[in-house]
């Protein structure tokens, strides 16, 4: 019994060790390795950092309100209408008696009116002439204005089709640097197929297939379809297969996946 | 590129000659622990008994003490009783002659001594194998993974370093478990072999003595 006992004791201490012998083995394996692999890994971070284009385009700033051009208010209307002018008095009643003086007062009066109209109508006159230069300063002063505002205005739109000449140049950079991000990932999904496409024999030439792939967004494929069929069934469904073999793919994530990753075609010759 | 992702990354062959190497691993280092604890108390209990024996205890209770607690004797103390046993029985016999009693006596010592070596070199075998074969299965799980990675290689167009590199080192996997199980085997199959050679020489002179003393007692 008791030999037994010490014999299965010693069974246990084998198994434990051997155990810890393996666990200790496959540390050193794992992280003896993972320590050697991660300098490498920190230069490849390097690297991609270096060479890619940031995924997000540059926050664009919001372009700064067209300066205001105050509409100038249109000068009013000048009144041109003129006074009447002033009714000729009607001649009094001349007395026989007094006909003469009357006459001659009347004559005075009348020369004295006649004055007065005189000078009424030249007064009147110099009056017109200043609000007729009035009226020219005016018109020049709204002529102005109006040059002034045409001016800003045009100069307001200068400076918006300078920003959306700007916009437009910052988006297209964004774009052209998404399109890059979007080939770069294309052409390791196309590698990544390619690797695993196994040309079957029967393959004569280099028919085209495409390939429409549908992605979620791990990378994983969810759907192959052949698009436009290279006239081999063989060769369809090696890349159906490769396609499906491949996966998971690399791709970006957020936005950029959801353009262009969701669904997108993939062209494949044997020879390329 | 961690090991583990290389190991869940390689083909199918490939794992399974993975697998069947760690289960030999694990099997040797099991072995290997449970012989250090054999080896360690047989020669432990050998010591024992010798200074026992040779320090002039009567045979009798040496022998009565070995027969009642023969579970946990030890080997060197099996073959003592099994000699003395048969001594005496034979002696007990009328007209027993001297050569045919000591002839027998050798004889029983002789078959447990085998029986014992046998216990004490079980397994050793098994050691001895995963130290010669298992670096060739490993070896055979590389070549196949490197075959099946110079066979994808084919059908790049352009072949970078980056394409072979996974594969081989997947496949080299393969031989690097392979070695860490048979390096440990094949220096514990020396070690043990050489223990066990010494305890047998030990085992031999012992009983060789003792059929001298029995011889003795006869007369």
């Amino acid at each position: 019994m008791a030999a037994m006992a010490l014999r299965s004791s010693a069974e246990a201490w084998a198994g434990a060790l051997t155990f810890t012998v393996h666990l200790l083995l496959l540390a050193l394996l794992v992280f003896g390795v993972s320590w050697q692999q991660q300098k490498v890994d920190t230069a490849q971070v390097v690297e991609l950092w270096r060479d890619l284009p940031s995924s997000t385009p540059p926050k664009e700033e919001p372009p700064p309100p067209p300066p205001e051009v105050k509409p100038v208010p249109p000068p009013p209307q000048p009144k041109l209408e003129a006074k009447p002018p002033p009714k000729p008095e009607p001649a009094p009643k001349a007395d026989i008696a007094l006909k003469d003086k009357l006459e001659k007062e009347r004559k005075l009066k009348e020369q004295a009116a006649l004055e007065a109209e005189k000078k009424k109508l030249a007064a009147d006159k110099q009056r017109e002439a200043q609000r007729e230069a009035e009226l020219e300063k005016k018109k020049k002063a709204e002529a102005d204005a109006l040059k002034a505002k045409q001016a800003a205005d045009a100069e307001a739109k200068r400076v918006a089709a300078e920003q959306q000449l700007a916009r437009d140049k910052l988006a297209a950079e964004a774009a052209a640097a998404a399109k890059r991000e979007v080939d770069k990932y294309l052409a390791g999904i196309q590698a990544k197929v390619r690797r695993f496409v196994l040309v079957p024999p029967s393959v004569q030439g280099n028919p085209e297939a495409e390939v429409v792939v549908t992605l979620l967004p791990g990378g994983e494929v969810l759907n192959v379809r052949v698009k436009k069929p290279s006239g081999n069934l063989a060769y369809d469904e090696a890349v159906e297969r490769a396609v499906r073999r491949a996966q998971p793919f690399e791709v970006p994530s957020g936005e950029l996946f959801q353009r262009n990753f969701r669904e997108f075609t993939m062209a494949f010759r044997p020879q390329s | 590129m961690s090991v583990l992702s290389l190991i869940t990354g390689a083909s199918v062959p490939v794992q399974l000659v993975m697998g069947a190497l760690l289960l030999a691993s694990l099997f040797s280092w099991y072995y290997i622990f449970l012989k250090i604890f054999t080896l360690r108390r047989a020669a432990r209990q050998t010591a024992e008994f010798e200074r026992e024996f040779w320090s002039g205890a009567d045979l009798n209770a040496l022998y009565q003490r070995a027969a009642s607690g023969r579970e946990s004797s030890g080997t060197l103390e099996r073959i003592f009783e099994a000699g003395f046993r048969e001594f005496t029985k034979h002696r007990r016999e009328p007209g027993a002659d001297v050569a045919a009693l000591m002839d027998s006596t050798r004889r029983a010592m002789r078959a447990t001594y085998q029986r014992e070596m046998d216990s004490l070199e079980s397994s050793l075998s098994f050691l001895a194998s995963v130290g010669s074969v298992s670096p060739y299965v490993g070896l055979l799980g590389t070549v196949w993974g490197i075959m099946n990675s110079f066979r994808g290689l084919a059908n790049v167009a352009q072949a970078t370093l980056g394409h072979v590199a996974p594969g081989i080192a997947e496949a080299l996997i393969a031989t690097a478990i392979g070695l860490f199980a048979a390096i440990p085997a094949v220096v514990a199959y020396n070690r043990f072999a050489g223990d066990v050679n010494r305890l047998a020489i030990r085992f031999e002179s012992f009983s060789e003595e003792f059929s001298n003393i029995l011889q003795r007692q006869v007369r």
